[in-house]
C-alpha cells in the first residue's frame, strides 16, 4: 500500500521554517490533513513513523550529555553481594564539567574515575560528594572546552502517561542505548522521584530519563520503595527490581536546585529530627511525639514529648506518612517552619517553631529514677511479656521520621495499656521493692514500701506507663513523683540521672517473692522444648511458681544432656529463689554455636514467651564464647524484647552494625571477663563502643584459676551471684 | 497495536514535527499493513522440541525457515541432542528433523526438515535488514513454549536499545561470539525464545534472538538477537552440511605471551588481593621508559580494557602476543595518559644491537626464533 510522502514532507518543512512556538498547532494540522486523506490505517502507519523519529531525536538531543564513567579499584563486595565492576552512565550538568551519576556505580568507592566524553575523549574525574538522600554522586573533570549541560524538563508539565526515554552509555562508549516507556508516576519515594516503565538497571543507571523533546525529565538510579537505615548497602537497594517496569529517576530540577550547595557542602545527608512517634499504622496514625532526643533538632526547638505535629511549611500533616513526604526530600540543614499543637483537643495551643534538621544524632540514654518495683500479686498491672513481643515487632520508634524506616506496621496496640483495675479495689501505682541507693529517688526521699501513684503529673498502674513518663525524659531533667506512703500522698522532684552500671549488693535486693532461705529439693528437673520442624532440642527447668510471672533466661552454653544438668544444678537456687526460668539450647552443630542458629533461637525465644507466663523486664540472653557472640547479636537484632545480655568471653561478632540504643528498647550489657584472657583487649574496645551507643555497660571479672577441664566450663559461685542479682535488678527504672 | 499509544499522541506530536525534518526520504514505517507483516513473521518461525525438560531446562525452542525446502535455522543447545528432534510449523504440520551443520561460536546450528513439496514461507537471509538503535522491532518467538501445535507463535514490541558487542561491556559474559549484536528493549530472551526472530514492522528479518545470557557482574538477564550479516557465511556453511570447528577466539591464548618485563614495567609488590596498580619502577631503555611512563603512574587501562589491580594489569598484558604494540592509560598527577608501547620490532633491533656489543649471542638468537608467529620484515632480515 502506497502513502502519500506529501503529509511528513510537507510537515518537515513547515517544522523547519516556523518558528518552534508554532510547531504543535502545525503537527496537530498535519495529522488532520492525514486523517483526511488516508484513513485511520495511514494515520497508524504514520504516526508509528513519528513516533520512532521523535524518541530517536529526543536521545540524540541529550546523547552529548551522556557520558561513560570507568572505575578502578575499591570494594570488590559490599554485604557479600558482588559489585559491578562494568562503566557505568553519568549526565554532564554544567558547562565547567560537573558530572551527576548514580550512587549504584560508586558503591565500592573505586580509587580512580575516568569519564569518557561521547566524542572519545578521556578525563580523569574527581568525586565531588554524595548525595544520601537520593542515591546520586558529584562529579567533576577539567576540559578545556564548555560541555553541553541539557536543559531540565519543567517538572510542574510533566504528566503521567507522557513519553520517557531512558538514555544510557555502558554498552559502548560511541553509542547512546535507549529504553522507551511512560512516566508511570510522579512524587515517588515520598517525593524524590519520578517513576517509569521504560528499562531502568544497572546498564542506564546514572543516565538521563528525557522526554519527546529531548529534555531530561530525571537521572535514573535504583531505589527500594522501603530502604534501610543510611548504610552503604543502601545504594545497592532497589537494583534488584531492574527492568521491572518499576524503574526511578531524580527530577534533574530538584538535582541543578541544589547544585551550587552540593558543590559547596561536598556531601548532602539526609535530614533528622530527632524525635520518636507514636508507634502504630503510619498512614493511620497521627505525627505524635513520644520521644525527644537529648541535644537533637526537636530538642532545641523546644518539642516536648506528646506535641503533635500538625503543619511543614504551611503544609497541613494528619498522619505520619504525609509528615515523611514533607521531611524526606530535605537535607540536613535545611530549616523547616513546623506547626505543633500541644495540649489536650480543645484547650490545645498551637505552637510554630523553626526547625533545623540534623544528619545525626547522638544515641538514646535512658533516663533513671532508682527504683525497683515489687514483683508478683498486687504489685502493678503489668501486660504478658508475650504482649510485649508483639509490641515489639512494631516498626522502630520513628525516631527517623525523614527516613525510610519500614512502614508495614500495622499494629494497632498502642503499647502496653492496661486495663485500670478499681473494680477490685487494688492499691493504686506501683509498690517500691527498693530504692537504688544514691539514686534520684533515694535523693529525693523515697523507700521501700512506698507506692508510686503519678509520673511527670500523670498517673502511673504499670511499669510500662512509668517507662513512657521517664522516656520523654533525659539525664539530667527533672521529673515530678507523686508517692503514697501510709496511706497520704506526697509530691516530690527527682533529679533523673543515667541508667546505673553497678551491680546492686544483697543488701540492697530484699527477697522477692520467694525465701532465700529454701534449700533446693534434690535434682533439677528438666524438660525438653521442641520447635515443629527443627532439629535443635532445648531443656529448661521451671522452678515452681506461684502467681508472679518468672524471668527468662536463655543460656548458650556447651551442648549435651550432662551440661544442661550440671549448669541446672549450678543455677537451681537462683532460679527458685528470683524467680527465673533457665532455658538450654543446643546448637545444630555439635562444634558449637554459629550464626546459623540465629532463626532457631529467635523462634525458640517467641515460643518460650507464648508458652511461660514471663516477666517482660527480665528477659536475658547469655552465653560463652561463640554463644556470647550470638547472644550479643540475637539481643541486639531483638532489643526490643531482650532487656539484657550476659556474654561470658565474648567480643562482638565481627561484622556485626551496632544499632544506636533508642526509647522503645531497654537492652543493658552485662560482660563476664576472665582475668589476662587473650581477647580482653578486644572484649574492651567493644565495651566501649557499646557504651557509645547509649546502652548501660557493666563489666565484670570472673574468678580465674583452679578451673581445669569440665569445671572451666561453669562459673564460680560468686559471679553467678553477681550475674543473678544483676538479672534481678533489669526491671530497675 | 502500541497500548502507550493514546496515552500521549498530543505531546509526541509536538516532537514528531521538529523530528520530521531528517526522514523525508524514509519510506513510511508500515509498508503493508502491520497485521499482514506480523502473520506473515510468525508462519516462517517453528516451534523445536528435543531432549531436556529436567531441572529447569526446557525441552524446547524456536527456529527459523530459511529456505522453500525445509532449512531451519535455530541455536545450537542441549535441545538439539538427541535423535528425536521434533519441529512443528506455524499450521501444525510436525516433521523430524536432521541436524545439518553447527557453529560453536555463533552457537547456531542448521536444521532440514523432510518436507516434500519445497514450498514453504522462508525468510530470505540474504535480503534481510538492518536496524539502528531506536527502530521499533518485534521479537517473534515460541518464549516459555506458550505456543503448541498449530497456534502461531508469540510476537513481542520494543524497540533496539543498542548495537554493540556482547563482550564489551561489564566484563565477562559467557558468550564465545564477539560481534556486534541488537540489545533489545522488550523481554526478548525468555527460555524458549532462542532461535526466533527479530525482525521489523514489515516484517523483515533483522536477527535470530539469543539464548539467556546474564551479566556475571550485574547478574542483569540480557535481551539481545544477532544481527544476519554477522551470520550470514555462517549459515551458508552450515547449509552446505559442514560443522564449522572453529574454535572461540578469545581462548586463543598467545603463542608467546608477553610480559610486563618485556616492556621494562614493575608493578609495586601485589601484596592485597586488589592491589591499585601502580608502577613502582620503569626499567631503563626499555619500551615503556621510551613511551614515557614513569614511577607512580597508576595504570587504569590496557588496551582500552579497565585494570583494577596487579594481576588485572598482568592478566590484561598476558593476553597480547610478545610482538603486539599495547596501549597503556596511566593516571598521574590528576591527568589521565595514554602512551602506546611501540610493537617490538625497535626494541627488538635495540636488544640486537645492544646484545651485540655485549656479546649475548644466545638471546639474540631466542630473540629470533619468537618472531614467526607474527613476522615482520625488520626482524625477519
Amino acid at each position: 500500500m502506497a502513502l502519500p510522502n506529501s503529509a511528513p514532507y510537507f510537515g518537515g518543512v513547515a517544522a523547519g521554517v516556523l518558528p518552534p512556538a508554532r510547531r504543535a498547532q502545525m503537527a496537530a494540522a498535519v495529522a488532520a490533513v492525514v486523517a483526511l486523506c488516508c484513513g485511520p490505517a495511514s494515520v497508524a502507519a504514520d504516526l508509528a513513523q513519528l513516533e520512532q523519529s521523535a524518541l530517536k531525536s529526543a536521545v540524540e538531543k541529550v546523547a552529548d550529555s551522556v557520558v561513560q564513567i570507568q572505575t578502578v579499584g575499591g570494594l570488590d563486595q559490599i554485604e557479600n553481594r558482588e559489585i559491578g565492576q562494568g562503566p557505568a552512565t553519568g549526565l554532564i550538568v554544567t558547562p565547567d564539567g560537573y558530572i551527576v551519576s548514580s550512587a549504584f556505580g560508586f558503591a565500592q568507592r573505586p580509587t580512580s574515575i575516568i569519564v569518557r566524553l561521547p566524542d572519545g575523549q578521556q578525563h580523569p574525574a574527581e568525586l565531588i560528594g554524595r548525595d544520601y538522600t537520593r542515591m546520586l554522586v558529584l562529579l567533576k573533570i577539567n576540559c578545556d572546552r564548555r560541555l553541553p549541560a541539557p536543559a531540565a524538563a519543567p517538572l510542574s508539565r510533566v504528566r503521567v502517561g507522557d513519553w520517557a526515554v531512558a538514555v544510557g552509555r555502558t554498552y559502548s562508549a560511541g553509542q547512546a542505548s535507549m529504553s522507551v516507556g511512560v512516566v508511570s508516576a510522579l512524587q515517588r519515594m515520598h517525593g524524590r522521584a519520578l517513576q517509569t516503565d521504560a528499562n531502568v538497571s544497572a546498564n542506564n543507571y546514572g543516565g538521563p530519563l528525557v522526554d519527546v523533546n529531548g529534555q531530561v525529565l530525571g537521572v535514573l538510579a535504583p531505589m527500594a520503595p522501603q530502604g534501610g537505615a543510611a548504610g552503604e548497602t543502601d545504594v545497592l537497594a532497589g537494583a534488584e527490581y531492574y527492568d521491572s517496569g518499576i524503574g526511578f529517576a531524580i527530577p534533574l530540577e530538584d538535582v541543578l536546585s541544589v547544585l551550587d550547595r552540593w558543590k559547596q557542602e561536598r556531601d548532602l545527608k539526609r535530614g533528622l529530627l530527632g524525635v520518636g512517634l507514636k508507634s502504630g499504622n503510619p498512614h493511620a496514625t497521627q505525627p505524635i511525639i513520644t520521644a525527644v532526643w537529648p541535644a537533637s533538632p526537636a530538642a532545641k526547638a523546644g518539642w516536648k514529648a506528646g506535641d503533635r505535629v500538625v503543619a511543614v511549611n504551611g503544609t497541613r500533616v494528619d498522619t505520619q506518612t504525609q509528615l515523611r513526604f514533607q521531611i524526606a526530600p530535605h537535607y540536613a540543614g535545611d530549616t523547616l517552619e513546623m506547626t505543633l499543637r500541644r495540649g489536650k483537643e480543645e484547650a490545645a495551643e498551637e505552637i510554630r517553631t523553626s526547625i533545623t534538621l540534623a544528619d545525626k544524632l547522638s544515641p538514646f540514654r535512658h533516663a533513671f529514677l532508682g527504683v525497683l518495683p515489687q514483683r508478683g500479686a498486687g504489685a502493678a498491672l503489668e501486660p504478658a511479656a508475650e504482649s510485649a513481643a508483639k509490641d515489639a515487632s512494631e516498626s522502630d520508634p520513628q525516631r527517623n521520621p525523614a527516613g525510610d524506616e519500614p512502614s508495614d506496621a500495622a499494629n494497632e496496640n498502642d503499647g502496653p495499656a492496661p486495663e485500670k483495675d478499681d473494680a477490685n479495689g487494688a492499691p493504686e501505682g506501683i509498690a517500691i521493692r527498693a530504692v537504688w541507693p544514691e539514686s534520684p529517688a533515694a535523693a529525693a526521699g523515697m523507700k521501700a514500701g512506698d507506692r508510686i501513684s503519678q509520673l511527670g503529673g500523670e498517673n502511673v498502674a504499670s511499669i510500662s506507663e512509668a517507662l513512657t513518663q521517664l522516656n520523654a525524659k533525659n539525664p539530667g531533667e527533672t521529673l515530678e513523683v507523686t508517692i503514697l506512703r501510709d496511706g497520704s500522698e506526697q509530691r516530690l522532684v527527682a533529679q533523673l540521672t543515667e541508667l546505673p552500671t553497678a551491680i546492686p549488693a544483697a543488701l540492697d535486693l530484699p527477697g522477692s517473692s520467694r525465701d532465700e532461705g529454701e534449700a533446693a529439693d534434690g535434682e533439677p528437673k528438666l524438660e525438653l522444648l521442641k520447635i515443629p520442624e527443627m532439629p535443635q532440642t532445648a531443656r529448661y527447668y521451671l522452678p515452681p511458681t506461684e502467681n508472679a510471672s518468672l524471668g527468662l533466661m536463655i543460656y548458650l552454653g556447651s551442648a549435651g544432656e550432662d551440661a544442661a544438668k550440671s549448669r541446672a544444678a549450678d543455677w537451681q537456687q537462683i532460679c527458685r529463689r528470683d524467680g527465673l526460668i533457665l532455658l538450654m539450647p543446643e546448637p545444630s552443630d555439635a562444634a558449637g554455636w554459629s550464626r546459623d542458629d540465629t532463626e532457631y533461637l529467635a523462634r525458640l525465644l517467641q515460643t518460650a514467651l507464648a508458652r511461660f507466663d514471663v516477666d517482660p523486664y527480665r528477659v536475658v540472653v547469655a552465653g560463652e564464647g561463640r554463644g556470647g557472640q550470638l547472644a550479643y547479636s540475637l539481643a541486639f537484632t531483638g532489643r526490643r524484647i531482650i532487656r539484657g545480655v550476659v556474654a561470658v568471653d565474648s567480643p562482638l561478632p565481627r561484622t556485626f552494625e551496632l544499632p544506636d540504643n533508642s526509647t522503645g528498647e531497654r537492652l543493658a550489657v552485662l560482660s563476664v571477663e576472665t582475668p589476662d584472657a587473650p581477647l580482653t583487649r578486644l572484649i574492651q574496645q567493644d565495651l566501649q563502643k557499646i557504651a557509645a551507643r547509649g546502652y548501660p555497660v557493666v563489666a565484670i571479672t570472673r574468678r580465674a584459676g583452679g578451673q581445669t577441664g569440665e569445671e572451666a566450663q561453669f562459673l564460680d559461685a560468686a559471679t553467678q551471684a553477681k550475674i543473678a542479682r544483676w538479672i534481678d535488678a533489669l526491671d530497675r527504672f | 497495536m502500541d497500548r502507550r499509544l493514546p496515552l500521549c499522541r498530543a505531546s509526541l506530536a509536538l516532537a514528531a514535527a521538529a523530528a520530521l525534518s531528517g526522514l523525508t526520504a524514509a519510506r513510511p514505517l508500515l509498508a503493508a499493513s502491520l497485521h499482514d507483516a506480523i502473520r506473515d513473521a510468525q508462519r516462517k518461525v517453528v516451534k523445536i522440541y528435543g531432549a531436556g525438560g529436567l531441572r529447569g531446562l526446557e525441552a524446547y525452542q524456536t527456529g527459523l525457515l530459511i529456505s522453500a525446502e525445509g532449512h531451519v535455522l535455530t541455536v545450537q543447545s542441549y535441545v538439539l541432542d538427541t535423535d528425536e528432534v521434533a519441529v512443528v510449523l506455524d499450521d501444525g504440520r510436525r516433521f523430524k528433523a536432521e541436524i545439518l551443520g553447527v557453529d560453536p561460536v555463533r552457537e547456531l546450528a542448521v536444521l532440514k526438515l523432510a518436507v516434500e513439496d519445497a514450498a514453504l514461507p522462508f525468510f530470505d537471509l540474504p535480503s534481510s535488514a538492518v536496524a539502528q538503535p531506536g527502530d521499533r522491532v518485534l521479537a517473534v518467538s515460541n518464549l516459555f513454549g506458550i505456543a503448541a501445535g498449530d497456534e502461531p507463535v508469540s510476537v513481542l514490541q520494543g524497540v533496539v536499545a543498542a548495537v554493540a558487542p556482547l563482550n564489551a561491556w561489564r566484563g565477562a559474559f559467557q558468550s564465545a561470539f564477539h560481534g556486534d549484536v541488537y540489545i533489545v528493549d522488550a523481554a526478548a530472551n525468555n527460555p524458549g525464545a532462542a532461535g526466533g526472530a527479530l525482525v521489523n514492522l514489515h516484517g523483515e528479518l533483522l536477527g535470530v534472538l539469543g539464548k539467556e545470557l546474564r551479566s556475571q557482574s550485574t547478574g542483569a538477564w540480557l535481551h539481545y538477537a544477532t544481527p544476519i550479516d554477522q551470520i550470514l557465511g555462517a549459515v551458508e556453511a552450515m547449509r552446505s552440511g559442514r560443522s564449522l570447528r572453529t574454535e572461540p577466539a578469545r581462548d586463543a591464548a598467545p603463542a608467546e605471551p608477553l610480559a610486563l618485563a618485556d616492556v621494562g614495567v614493575v608493578l609495586v609488590p601485589d601484596v592485597l588481593p586488589r592491589t591499585p596498580p601502580y608502577i613502582d619502577a620503569v626499567l631503563p631503555k626499555s619500551r615503556a621508559q621510551e613511551a614515557g611512563l614513569r614511577p607512580d603512574d597508576l595504570i587504569v587501562f590496557v588496551d582500552g580494557e579497565p585494570t583494577a589491580s596487579c594481576s588485572a594489569v598482568t592478566a590484561a598484558v598476558g593476553r597480547r602476543e610478545k610482538f603486539d604494540a599495547v596501549r597503556i592509560s596511566v593516571l598521574r598527577e590528576g591527568r589521565l595518559i595514554e602512551e602506546t608501547l611501540d610493537p617490538p620490532a625497535a626494541a627488538a633491533a635495540d636488544a640486537h644491537a645492544e646484545h651485540s656489543v655485549e656479546g649475548n649471542p644466545p638471546l639474540d638468537g631466542s630473540a629470533d626464533e619468537s618472531a614467526p608467529p607474527r613476522p615482520s620484515p625488520d626482524v625477519n632480515e
